[in-house]
């Protein structure tokens, strides 16, 4: 009943299946993070608009396209990559300025990421139960410092507890660079199930 | 029938046992139990003849020509129970139609079995009735009723334990094999024994009085406390709270709990999932369904209806995702058979069952199915922290890999690799966040087509093999994408072989 099989032969698998989805990644290999998250956005100052409906000063509505680069503050976005059991990646968004080429020149390069007192002292012992640290979708998490002398703050984007933070940004900041996707910021886990609730302060867009 | 009872009475009599030198004291005897109300099997307790066939008569009036009651016309009972009112002694529990109803619902259950353990719980007012009635007979000269006569939990056990015999052919014995647990509730007296607590000051409540979250009610208090109370408390006090002989009924006990519970089958085997999608055990998320079929249920169900069980637990020696499959030689398991009604399955049984499955290309197959010893399902679980696992994956690379790289790769592969592997995020909602180390000990890259490979490892158990492909965000180090030094992805992953011998492969199957 059993025959002694060839050992590099017996499985072989059907590419046709994949043709399209390799046509999408080759061009951009980091795509492949979509078939294991849904990515949102996330930035500080989207949530000050809409706590004190005040119009940002940065978004005028009836400027031409031409547009000087004096008169936009740009957004410090962040992205969130929720897995299906409603964990999120927190990091740092190509949009955000610390990674815009055109910003380069202005904002620098970046030198050093300091995690707060708070993440690096917690406690993270069991599935995210009472010892880990609470987080606001405000709550500051790091600092990353760059060459120019210009500091940008990372925050929770959502709300929950810490399950881990990258202790992997302080000893090689410039993994933020080199390697993006292993450059998470920190994961966390929401206090609900409910994804319009976790991802309340997030938008599915950076436009 | 009249002269069964007649003899037992009258070698009572003879053997010199008895409280009563003659038939004519029995009958004044049991004329008086008779004024109680008692029903015939009582008055025969309290006369103190020994548990035999005489209880087994079902003719009241039988009992009583041979005892010598004139029994009162009207007050006589019909041909279907053995008294007019429910026995204030036995609350109706030796009318032999319970016997009867008990023994006819488990014949309909239909167990294989030849034996049975029998666990009977009486109503806590019996013991106080039974009281009433020894007080009774002291205050009304019935030198036997005060003395040990036979429990109506031994005369219940004998009646039962007769009719299961004639009816089912099984024996009560002391079997770990089948058990029928009979619970008898009155809820007409159910304080009846409530006095004895208020005697006496509460007893200081310990931690196992609190079940469920509820503290239990002075009405539970257990037999034995019960017992020793009654003990303790003197005939005067007693009459305070009780009549004697006890009062009547006007209904009888019921059965709180009827409970058939037989020890489980293990059946094990190999499982194959030859398709995607399908997860080991059902998968239900918020109500729905995650997949259609379940390993699980395509081997349970042809033998929950083979065995007649009330339901089925399959573990397997590790688990595989659901979009895994499981080839090769298949993964070890067992199937726990909950309260199985048939256990002499035969070979050609379940060998059915697995050729029924691989005759008709069911996406689930199994091999080396049979019946096992409960004691080999510990086996299963020893050997899923201990033994290694072969797999296969299509593994995508942004770029098509340098020749010598994917030499270098291979190299290193045939030496084995260490990880150090993050609690991956698709599990950190249920696992702790620890870093485990596990060994590869083989892996083997080949190219299939442009950014297309296939790669196949020996790993220790435990190892997370499409964390190892992408990386998990550089949680799991080395990965192959850091070993290639481009972006990795695992696009099907099967498992190919779980080195585990189980079960012993039958001796009479050609290999």
């Amino acid at each position: 009943m059993m025959v002694a099989e060839d050992p590099t032969s017996s499985i072989s698998y059907d590419l046709t299946a994949y043709t399209q989805l390799d046509k999408e990644y080759k061009e951009q290999p980091a795509l492949y993070l979509n078939r294991y998250f849904s990515q949102q956005f996330y930035t500080h100052t989207v949530i000050l608009k809409r706590k004190h409906g005040e119009i940002e000063p940065s978004q005028p509505t009836d400027l031409p396209d031409s547009q000087t680069p004096a008169n936009i503050v740009p957004k410090e976005w962040q992205y969130v990559l929720m897995s299906p059991n409603k964990l999120c990646v927190i990091g740092i968004a190509k949009q955000h300025p610390l990674l815009d080429p055109a910003m380069r020149e202005q904002v620098g390069s970046i030198t050093k990421v300091i995690y707060a007192d708070n993440v690096k002292n917690s406690v993270i012992k069991g599935k995210g139960k009472k010892q880990s640290l609470r987080l606001m979708p405000s709550t500051k998490i790091c600092t990353v410092q760059t060459s120019t002398g210009k500091e940008y703050i990372l925050r929770a984007a959502v709300k929950g507890v810490l399950m881990e933070w990258n202790s992997r940004l302080e000893t090689d900041p410039q993994l933020i660079y080199s390697h993006p996707e292993q450059a998470f910021v920190a994961i966390i886990k929401p206090g609900t199930d409910d994804s319009s609730k976790i991802l309340s302060d997030c938008v599915s867009s950076t436009d | 029938m009249a002269d069964t009872v007649e003899s037992a009475v009258m070698a009572v009599l003879q053997s010199g046992n008895s409280k009563y030198a003659d038939a004519g004291q029995i009958k004044e005897a049991s004329e008086k139990l008779y004024s109680f109300g008692l029903c015939a099997l009582c008055i025969l307790r309290y006369i103190q003849l020994p548990i035999g066939p005489s209880y087994c008569v079902r003719s009241a009036d039988a009992i009583y020509k041979a005892l010598g009651i004139e029994a009162k016309q009207d007050q006589k009972p019909d041909e279907e129970s053995l008294c007019v009112k429910p026995c204030p002694a036995c609350l109706g529990i030796l009318d032999l139609t319970v016997a009867d109803h008990i023994v006819g619902q488990f014949k309909a259950e239909d167990y294989d079995t030849m034996d049975a353990l029998v666990g009977i719980e009486l109503p806590k007012s019996i013991y106080i009735r039974h009281r009433a009635v020894q007080i009774a007979g002291r205050q009304q000269n019935i030198p036997s009723a005060a003395e040990n006569v036979p429990e109506v939990k031994d005369v219940f056990r004998y009646l039962f334990t007769q009719q299961l015999s004639i009816v089912c052919d099984v024996k009560a014995n002391a079997t770990n094999d089948m058990r029928i647990d009979i619970a008898f509730s009155h809820p007409e007296t159910a304080t009846e024994h409530q006095f004895l607590n208020i005697r006496k000051k509460e007893p200081a409540s310990n931690s196992s009085d609190r079940k469920n979250g509820t503290f239990k009610a002075s009405a539970d208090r257990s037999k034995t406390v019960v017992l020793s109370d009654l003990g303790a408390c003197a005939d005067d006090e007693f009459t305070k709270h009780s009549t004697c002989p006890p009062p009547a009924i006007e209904t009888a006990a019921k059965i709180d709990s009827l409970i058939f519970k037989r020890a489980s089958l293990f059946i094990g085997g190999r499982y194959l999932k030859l398709e995607r999608n399908i997860s080991q055990t059902p998968f239900v998320v918020e109500g729905r369904r995650m997949t259609e079929l379940s390993v699980a249920e395509v081997i349970g169900e042809p033998l929950e209806r083979l065995i007649r069980c009330d339901s089925y637990n399959l573990v397997g020696s590790g688990r595989e995702d659901a979009d895994v499959r499981m080839l090769g030689d298949g993964r070890p398991f067992y199937i726990e058979c909950i309260n199985p009604r048939f256990k002499a399955v035969t070979k050609e049984q379940i060998q059915d069952i697995e050729d029924q499955l691989t005759s008709s290309n069911s996406p689930v197959q199994v091999r080396r199915l049979q019946v096992i010893p409960a004691k080999d399902t510990s086996i299963i679980k020893e050997g899923e922290e201990h033994k290694t696992k072969h797999y296969c994956a299509l593994v995508w690379f942004s770029q098509p890999l340098n020749p010598d790289k994917l030499v270098e790769i291979n190299t290193l592969g045939k030496n084995g690799i260490l990880l150090q592997q993050k609690t991956p995020v698709r599990v950190l909602h249920r696992r702790a966040p620890l870093t485990r180390p596990k060994r590869l000990l083989n892996v083997e890259l080949s190219h299939i087509e442009d950014r297309f490979y296939k790669v196949r490892i020996e790993s220790e158990a435990g190892a997370y093999i499409k964390e190892f492909v992408h990386g998990d965000l550089g949680r799991t180090t080395p990965s192959l994408a850091d070993l290639a030094g481009v972006t990795a992805d695992i696009l099907e992953l099967d498992v190919e072989g779980v080195s585990l011998d189980f079960p012993p492969t039958p001796k009479d199957t050609i290999v």
